[in-house]
């Protein structure tokens, strides 16, 4: 540690200087100081942004309508290929309708899918943590209990008999993923609560006689915040994994939705005479899982040096 | 009953098939009746081939042992020297790249990569055959059911072996890819911490060889933490056999469990799901056990 650092000449600095010194950066600043320097997370938020953007604009970008077969183009290589065209750039499918245009739909598709993931999982993980954290009790051993049985399952065995119950669809998909998803943000924010319960400020809140419910919402919330956003950026990744498992699995969504994992299974058939249906589809789950992945991971050294891995 | 099909069945035919299968008692006793029937050790049978559930996880299981077993291999025979090639080398070009990589397979959506695998090794380069567990010329005797091992007993011997082993090679690194990220990175991580230790300083001043420093001093107290997460990537495992078997045609229970869902066979994916649930929390005992003797000072908890 330098120690200037440490101990700054007071003499030599003006009251500015030393006001600035007093007074701690907003944590948003400082957390997007310490943020920018991580090259990696910077990656992953570039691959977001590029990935939200065409989903947020595929009606606009996407060349045709991902349903629409074109007779006679059936299973046209991509563009870089001797008998690619640039009418298709990436190429049709076997029954002749437009990669690209089902690659973009499918990106629109996974991040919604991811977000249902995360916005579920998340709520109600939430909720589970903080009332199991802060009453204690028999509520939390019901609750851990409970978490404990979805966690001895693994998360795609667990999702394919949700949706062996519910029938197979998008839908149902997304529900299962979210169940999936749940015990980890339960576990993390009542390990959270856990520790905040006994601070002087959640004391102070109680003895101005604030509601338990307003203490565990505006108080205790607030301060698990961190390793919940980085587990919400996880929680994308892992959502989107497990639902285009499902779909290549054929449980998830159905032919002719252009889900990315749906395109995989459909492909398979095809490896030999059509290798780019296969490989198209997984670079584009790749590549987004890698983002949020990279984006998490630098969330977390940002947010929480406490946890930040060597 | 979705399985009589459109035309659907007489109501004679109907409620014949409920008492036969027990729909028509309420459903605790049929709950209390499955939970009697598990306790005994009597899953039941499954609706599509008759046979009794347990009869059929035991016929499948060795494939998915093995598939397993190999698939871990690869990652720990892999892992482990490359994260501590990672941590000794710190923060050089290898170190960063292996690093990249590993977010890379951590990520990696395995239905994929073992169709990619498939793409390279077999279409591409005709090296690897593309599903199943053997060629079919061979007969192999069932002994252990492992047939890397019952391959030596059969009439072609090494040839057999030679085969089964190819067979393996690809889903093994599909299945494996994961684990084997998780590992390299927990290795490195592990590794730096040892490696900032007092012990570790006192053995240099030692005088000790580089060599006994890093693989006697330090892998020794790195274990601790790899083999939890070894342990804990046992639920990953089955996870990677559902996807892995379903590519690549394995005769294993992830196979299984998946046509049994689309067959609705509810008596199997019922007794599987419970079959794999209680290999995992033993599995997890197990761990826990593994880490008390490698770390007494967890003894005490």
């Amino acid at each position: 540690m330098n120690s200037k650092l440490l101990a700054p000449d007071l003499s030599t600095m003006n009251e500015d200087d030393i006001l600035a010194l007093e007074t701690p950066l907003h944590p948003a600043i400082e957390f997007w100081q310490a943020f920018r320097l991580n090259k990696a997370a910077m990656a992953g938020l570039v691959i977001i942004v590029l990935f939200s953007l065409v989903a947020i604009f595929a009606p606009i970008i996407s060349p045709y309508d991902p349903k629409t077969l074109f007779e006679g183009a059936l299973r046209i290589p991509p563009f870089w290929d001797s008998l690619g065209s640039s009418k298709y750039m990436l190429g049709t499918d076997d029954v002749g309708r437009d990669i690209l245009s089902r690659l973009i739909h499918g990106t629109s598709l996974s991040m919604l899918i991811g977000a249902s993931v995360v916005i579920c999982s998340v709520g109600i993980g939430t909720i589970l943590g903080l009332v199991s954290g802060y009453f204690g009790g028999k509520i939390d051993k019901i609750i851990m209990r409970f978490m404990d049985i979805l966690m001895a399952l693994p998360s795609i065995l667990l999702a394919i008999v949700v949706v062996s119950i519910l029938g197979p669809g998008l839908g149902n998909a997304i529900i299962a993923v979210s169940i999936v998803s749940i015990p980890s943000v339960t576990r993390l924010v009542r390990g959270s609560v856990l520790g905040e319960k006994r601070r002087q400020y959640v004391m102070a809140a109680k003895s101005f006689g604030m509601g338990k419910w307003k203490i565990m919402f505006r108080e205790i919330l607030p301060n698990c915040m961190a390793p919940l956003i980085v587990q919400a950026t996880l929680g994308f990744s892992d959502g989107i994994l497990n639902a285009a498992a499902l779909g290549f699995l054929g449980l998830g969504a159905q032919p002719p939705t252009p889900e990315w994992g749906t395109m995989l299974a459909d492909s398979r058939p095809f490896i030999e005479s059509a290798p780019w249906m296969v490989t198209l589809p997984g670079l584009c789950i790749l590549f987004v899982v890698l983002g949020f992945n990279l984006l998490g991971d630098g969330l977390r050294d940002a947010l929480d040096p406490k946890l930040k891995k060597s | 009953m979705l399985m009589l099909g459109e035309r659907g069945a007489s109501p004679e035919v109907y409620q014949e098939m409920q008492k036969n299968l027990g729909l028509d008692r309420p459903l605790y006793e049929q709950y209390l009746s499955f939970m009697t029937n598990a306790l005994k050790g009597n899953l039941g049978n499954s609706i599509i081939s008759k046979r009794s559930v347990w009869t059929e996880f035991s016929d499948r299981f060795p494939a998915t042992l093995e598939l397993g077993m190999v698939g871990m291999a690869f990652a720990m025979l892999l892992g482990i020297p490359m994260g501590l090639l990672a941590a000794v080398k710190r923060n050089s070009g290898f170190d960063q790249g292996l690093m990249g990589l590993s977010l890379v397979g951590y990520s990696m959506p395995i239905f994929w990569w073992g169709l990619v695998l498939i793409l390279i090794f077999s279409v591409k380069l005709g090296l690897t055959p593309v599903s199943g567990r053997i060629g079919i010329m061979y007969e192999v005797d069932r002994i252990t059911g492992l047939l890397l091992i019952d391959s030596w007993f059969s009439d072609s011997g090494f040839e057999a072996f030679k085969s089964a082993f190819k067979h393996l090679i690809l889903p093994s690194i599909a299945m494996g890819t994961i684990p084997l990220a998780v590992i390299a990175r927990m290795t490195r991580s592990s590794m730096l911490e040892v490696l900032n230790e007092d012990y570790i300083r006192t053995a240099k001043a030692k005088g000790l060889s580089r060599f006994q420093i890093i693989w006697v001093h330090g892998l020794r107290n790195a274990m601790v933490p790899i083999i939890t997460v070894i342990g804990l990537l046992f639920g990953s495992i089955i996870t990677g056999a559902i996807l892995t078997e379903t590519i690549f045609s394995w005769p294993g229970i992830g196979k299984w469990m998946v046509a049994s869902i689309n067959a609705r066979d509810y008596p199997v994916i019922q007794g599987g799901v419970l079959m794999i649930a209680s290999m995992i929390v033993g599995v997890n005992m197990l761990v826990d056990i593994l880490y008390a003797w490698a770390n007494p000072r967890m003894r005490v908890h």
